[in-house]
């Protein structure tokens, strides 16, 4: 479960984020909607623990991780948290499966195991047929299929995804909706930064977190 | 503990950076190579001027700015002195031929002083002094060799007396190449030979050698010695080792000069490093951190990515210079060394490894540059990630 209490943001004199308390149950797919500057990646980075919250905390499965210090922060993103940046961050030099390999090396496993974990991401993300295509050549679709991949190689519990559609055509947004029911069924919980209104109408059960300068609204 | 996944990582990055890695890996060898190929020549040349000077008489006595030559007669009162020992005479000329104007070092020893055999059959090939004294032979330096080998002097040398006759020796071996840092010029023949090609008597010396088996006495048996005979010189083998010293340790100076230019090239290189790093690395990164590595885990890669590279430029630059100096005798460098000759120098230098000075430029090169690398590198990587990825 995690639990966001009472959390606020500033820089400086700037509130990114006013007093915000929510809680996602495991397995529950979260939207948080909202213009622009909003607070939705604010937030997300919070969760993801990237960030600290100025005041406040959030607790994932009975641990603050909004006070962990780095080292903790960092295992806590590698084994529970699937990040799906914006603009995907992959690394252009790198081809799809060295990407996704990336993710894995922290954790010290066997090749074998390593494989596996990454042949089965690359399945989920349905990517397995560019696995040796350097990532700077693919589509943005694509891209996006293989920071999903690399997201989920480690088996997270939580996937966060940023603005996921805003640069995909509407045959991508379509595959994308697919997989995210996909993982769903799987018991991930998701949370989803987005202003795109087709995200607001998924078939699977989902919870609106409406925000507007920094404070939840809906 | 280093998984074969990290080290499957370690190869990927390697390969993805591979012009940068390589065009440091290049300057890198190129730096250790020609440090190391100095080091190894100095390292060489004096050992062999300690070997030969470890074989000489403890003190060498000449005639005061060599105005005139010793007489026999100072070897009795010598013998006379309590705790001298070995005395040996010894004519040391300078002969030069016409009309060139080379000169050899002309060396008469009385082969039957053991101090005398001593000394010389450590350089010597054959060391076959009885054969030796049969006739009228010499051994001679390698440089000594060349000049009478282009001169069609195969077998023998006519030195011009001052009385113009023409005395013939034989030759009857070189000495040994690696010692021609000393030997280079001499020709070593038995005294009453070299006392008739520069007409001398029989009682007159260029030098007189003796030891002085008590180091703690050397100080004391000089200042004996001056005050007993007022026109000598004293020279102890301690000052002619430091003489050779000093003579390399300036040519070091070079080295030094060279070395002064090499870390400065190092310098910009390292600064090139810093800032590709602090550039085109800082996003990379930020993703690694963005995806779960810790600051350690990038730390760990980025030092095992620059250790491989600088440790490898490191051995191959070190072996390099090994086989440069060692199996092709240094050519170009060694002249710089070496320096200007009467006659030509060609010196076979002696493996001596000098696993300090080593150490010493493994040190100021590897150690630098990995410091170079860690230090942006935990920079980089204790920012927030995503303040590193923007």
């Amino acid at each position: 479960m995690i639990k966001v209490e009472k959390v606020s943001k500033c820089y400086g004199e700037f509130y990114a984020l006013k007093d915000i308390s929510f809680e996602i149950e495991q397995g529950e797919c979260v939207i948080l909607s909202g213009v622009s500057g909003s607070g939705k990646s604010t937030l997300l980075s919070l969760i993801g623990a990237f960030d600290k919250p100025t005041s406040g905390f959030i607790e994932v499965d009975g641990d603050i991780i909004s006070k962990f210090p780095d080292f903790h922060a960092s295992t806590y993103r590698l084994q529970k948290i699937g990040f799906v940046f914006q603009d995907f961050n992959l690394i252009s030099s790198f081809s799809v499966k060295e990407n996704i390999l990336s993710a894995t090396i922290p954790l010290n496993q066997s090749k074998k195991e390593t494989n596996k974990r990454i042949e089965e991401a690359m399945n989920l993300a349905n990517i397995s047929h560019k696995a040796f295509q350097n990532s700077s050549s693919l589509s943005g679709g694509e891209k996006q299929r293989c920071a999903i991949a690399r997201a989920l190689v480690n088996n997270p519990d939580i996937l966060l995804f940023d603005e996921p559609t805003a640069s995909l055509d509407a045959k991508s947004v379509e595959s994308f909706i697919k997989m995210l029911e996909t993982f769903h069924h799987m018991g991930k919980s998701i949370i989803l930064a987005t202003h795109d209104v087709r995200l607001l109408d998924l078939k699977i059960k989902t919870k609106v977190i409406r925000l507007q300068d920094g404070e939840i609204i809906a | 503990m280093i998984s074969s996944s990290f080290l499957n990582f370690l190869y990927l990055t390697l390969q993805t950076n591979r012009t940068r890695h390589l065009s440091i890996f290049i300057i890198g060898s190129l730096i250790v190579f020609i440090l190391s190929s100095s080091l190894f020549i100095v390292s060489s040349l004096k050992y062999e001027s300690k070997k030969v000077v470890e074989a000489m008489s403890d003190f060498t006595i000449t005639k005061l700015n060599h105005r005139g030559y010793l007489h026999t007669s100072q070897i009795d009162e010598l013998s006379q002195k309590y705790g001298l020992s070995a005395i040996s005479s010894r004519v040391q000329e300078r002969y030069f031929t016409t009309p060139q104007g080379y000169s050899f070092l002309i060396i008469g020893v009385d082969f039957f002083e053991e101090q005398g055999s001593k000394e010389f059959s450590d350089i010597s090939k054959r060391g076959d002094f009885k054969k030796f004294l049969m006739g009228e032979n010499m051994l001679i330096g390698q440089g000594v060799n060349d000049y009478l080998s282009k001169n069609h002097y195969d077998k023998y040398f006519n030195f011009k007396t001052p009385s113009g006759a023409l005395k013939k020796i034989n030759i009857f071996d070189t000495l040994a190449q690696n010692s021609s840092i000393v030997s280079n010029d001499m020709v070593i023949i038995p005294l009453s030979l070299a006392q008739e090609i520069f007409g001398m008597q029989e009682d007159e010396l260029s030098s007189i050698g003796f030891n002085v088996p008590n180091d703690a006495e050397w100080d004391n048996v000089k200042l004996e010695l001056y005050e007993s005979f007022y026109d000598i010189d004293v020279v102890s083998k301690k000052e002619i080792q430091n003489m050779y010293d000093e003579i390399f340790n300036f040519k070091s100076g070079l080295f030094i000069m060279l070395f002064m230019i090499l870390l400065f090239t190092y310098m910009v290189l390292l600064y090139t490093k810093y800032s590709s790093i602090l550039s085109n690395e800082k996003r990379e990164i930020g993703i690694l951190r963005a995806i779960g590595w810790s600051i350690n885990d990038v730390l760990k890669l980025k030092f095992s990515e620059m250790s491989f590279v600088v440790i490898s430029s490191y051995l191959i630059g070190v072996l390099s210079a090994y086989i440069f100096v060692y199996i092709f005798n240094a050519p170009l460098l060694s002249s710089l060394f070496l320096g200007s000759s009467n006659l030509n120098l060609s010196i076979i230098f002696t493996p001596i490894i000098d696993m300090l000075s080593l150490m010493m430029i493994f040190l100021l090169f590897v150690v630098p540059f990995l410091v170079a690398v860690i230090i942006p590198t935990w920079r980089v990587a204790s920012t927030n990630p995503k303040e590193a990825l923007s």
